[in-house]
């Protein structure tokens, strides 16, 4: 991961060991639709990207703050925590702001990946070029409006 | 170094710049348009890439204050519950308009007359007629003639594909007898004047990659540069200058560089939108203008109009659009006309809307609660994406002197310039109608086979409309410009944008923006030999 983080970012290997647990607990993999969670490397080496564009300040305070707390309350660091203490302390209205930018994050994060997007029916490549087909639909169901007069007020 | 003096300077190089620099470049006149933003690059719009959605959310976004683009000016917008959507760039608000494209209604323009509410325009739906024929026709306006909402007018393009999301609400509204229309859209069908075909990006908010959304960048300033119009990017205008004998003698901006620069001109025309045109006459003081320029009346800067915005979204069990086709699907304006026994007056129309993106639906489901994060959340996720469609409701709002445009004592912009100020509230009337739409909307949607429908107001990010700040009228005691754009103060300066709307109508306003921009263009064409009389 050392590579997706500036020389200069707050970001430590720690740091990135808990935000990576964080993000698997927000979307976790799925045998049954057979993807990834957005712990899955290439998914998160996005998260680290994006993090790294829009600033890793305030993410270092609110995960340092996060972390102190799972100290006191469990006597460990959050990403040792079991599944469902981490869900627990996540949920806790003291990390709202945390959970918040790490929803944003985790979600741009995983819904840009290519398997992801595939197992819902949309395509793994942008937008441009290849563009979508959209069906024409059913034009007949105009008809009974055609019938109408105009209704617009005339001045 | 030689003065800078042109015949005629514009300000602002978005819908209403591009359309008057059209419609004055047959003059010949030496016509420069002044731009503080760039030229935008389609290889650069977000749909290039498969982080589209981030994208779009940072320097695609909407927002000027969250962009963190140089070329925008901060807005504060504390006191408005509707904050600003804009661009700053050669094309403006077009840009990222999703490209709905309809006309006012004959009864916009007499809502006094018929409701006793507001004002008249100045002007009728006829004066504009033309104009918005010649407005279609370099814009490239696909759609269907024969919508008995509207007086007939022609469309050039076939209309864009119901899809499965239109098909779905068309069957909801004629469940319950109500009129729907495919919408007018901006967006090319066929090629187009050297623009190819729409080929279904779904993300026209974004910057349009494939060129088939009019920006106005690709449709007037072509023709307007080729007839010798000069177009200048990276300057920020910062003040209307005046003589001695309290005409319009310029302006003086800053160029890319940050230097302060002036520009002399024997005409001035105002083309920034509902709020960037009263920041600037606001602050073009002088001893003779001290209160900003053209603004005797005091109303420059007053009676801020947005369009307060409804969302109603259903989720269904077949499959929708979503993500795929443009934003632009179909529209009713059942409940557009005035009926007092709704509670309040005028109306609205209904946009269709063809679904939610991805990363959209993940953050705001998981935000609101309806997708729940961990487990369960690919389950619930799957039953959303692909399957929510529904529409939004454009409520008219009216004109209030207590919503305005003011200057902040503190914000400037990076040049120093003062920011605008917005103070606003939703009037009564506009909740009564917003919450009427959203009653009204569940029906259709339920009628048209929604399992849940989610709803809300206003959009907050909604502020796409700016209008009414620098208002038309023939009383220079009720109005800042004449019936044809020219400022009653101020004999050589006009003003083009929205700014001049007497009242919002409850339609996109682009379209009656640049049919405006030409019919100020044509009039002043009609009288060049007697301009400033």
């Amino acid at each position: 991961m050392n590579d997706t983080i500036s020389s200069d970012s707050n970001v430590t290997e720690s740091d990135l060991v808990a935000l990576r647990a964080v993000a698997g607990t927000i979307i976790p993999a799925s045998e049954q639709y057979q993807i990834p969670g957005a712990d899955d490397e290439a998914i998160f080496r996005t998260i680290v990207s994006l993090v790294r564009e829009q600033g890793d300040g305030t993410l270092k305070t609110q995960l340092a703050e996060l972390q102190s707390r799972c100290q006191e309350r469990h006597g460990c660091s959050l990403q040792k925590l079991s599944p469902t203490d981490r869900t627990s302390e996540l949920k806790d209205s003291s990390n709202a702001r945390f959970l918040y930018r790490m929803i944003h994050l985790t979600a741009n994060a995983y819904y840009q990946d290519g398997r992801v997007l595939a197992s819902i029916d949309l395509k793994e490549e942008p937008p441009f070029p290849g563009g979508h087909e959209v069906p024409q639909g059913d034009w007949s169901l105009l008809d009974p409006v055609r019938k109408r007069e105009p209704f617009y007020t005339k001045v | 170094m030689a003065e800078d003096s042109v015949d005629v300077l514009i300000i602002g190089a978005g819908a209403s710049g591009a359309a008057v620099a059209y419609g004055l470049a047959e003059t010949r006149m030496h016509i420069v348009c002044l731009e503080q933003g760039d030229w935008m690059k389609q290889s650069e719009y977000p749909t290039n890439f498969m982080d589209w959605e981030a994208r779009a959310a940072g320097p695609f976004g909407n927002s000027p204050n969250h962009r963190g683009r140089t070329t925008d000016y901060p807005i504060n917008e504390d006191g408005s519950p509707i904050k600003v959507a804009n661009f700053n760039g050669v094309g403006g608000g077009t840009i990222l308009y999703a490209g709905h494209f309809p006309r006012f209604h004959p009864s916009d323009f007499r809502v006094k007359t018929l409701d006793g509410v507001a004002d008249d325009w100045p002007i009728d739906y006829d004066t504009l007629a033309p104009f918005y024929d010649e407005s279609d026709r370099i814009t490239g306006v696909s759609g269907l003639e024969g919508d008995p909402a509207y007086p007939p007018k022609p469309s050039l393009m076939p209309p864009l594909p119901l899809g499965r999301s239109g098909t779905l609400m068309a069957n909801g509204f004629n469940a319950k007898g109500w009129h729907w229309w495919p919408s007018d859209s901006a967006i090319a069908t066929e090629p187009y004047e050297g623009r190819d075909q729409c080929i279904n990006l779904g993300a026209c908010t974004t910057g349009c990659a494939q060129g088939a959304k009019a920006s106005t960048d690709i449709t007037f300033w072509p023709h307007a540069m080729r007839a010798g119009v000069e177009l200048r990017t990276r300057c920020r205008v910062r003040e209307v200058t005046v003589d001695d004998d309290g005409m319009a003698s310029g302006a003086i901006y800053y160029d890319e560089n940050g230097n302060e620069q002036t520009i002399k001109a024997s005409v001035v025309i105002m083309a920034c939108n509902g709020v960037g045109t009263p920041r600037i006459l606001l602050n073009s003081t002088s001893s003779r203008f001290p209160n900003g320029l053209s603004n005797s009346s005091g109303l420059v800067g007053k009676n801020l109009m947005f369009h307060p915005y409804a969302h109603i979204f259903g989720v269904f069990p077949d499959e929708v659009d979503g993500p795929r086709g443009p934003h632009d699907c179909i529209w009713s304006q059942e409940f557009y006309e005035t009926d007092t026994d709704r509670g309040f007056v005028r109306g609205f129309t209904f946009e269709g809307a063809r679904g939610h993106a991805p990363v959209s639906i993940a953050v705001n489901g998981m935000l609101s609660g309806d997708v729940p994060w961990g487990a369960g959340h690919h389950e619930v996720y799957r039953q959303r994406a692909n399957h929510i469609c529904g529409m939004v409701a454009i409520c008219e709002d009216l004109p209030e002197a207590h919503n305005t445009v003011t200057l902040d004592p503190h914000l400037k912009d990076p040049d120093g310039i003062p920011a605008p100020k917005l103070t606003y509230t939703l009037s009564d009337n506009s909740t009564r109608m917003l919450e009427f739409s959203i009653d009204r909307a569940r029906e259709v949607l339920e009628a048209a086979g929604a399992t849940s429908v989610q709803s809300g107001y206003p959009i907050v990010g909604g502020g796409w409309h700016l209008m009414g700040t620098a208002r038309m009228g023939t009383d220079p005691d009720q109005s800042v410009v004449n019936e044809w754009g020219r400022s009653h103060d101020v004999k050589n300066l006009f003003i083009v944008d929205g700014s001049v709307f007497v009242t919002s109508a409850g339609v996109n306003p682009t379209r009656t923006i640049q049919a405006l921009a030409l019919y100020v263009a044509d009039t002043m064409k009609q009288r060049l030999a007697n301009l400033f009389d």
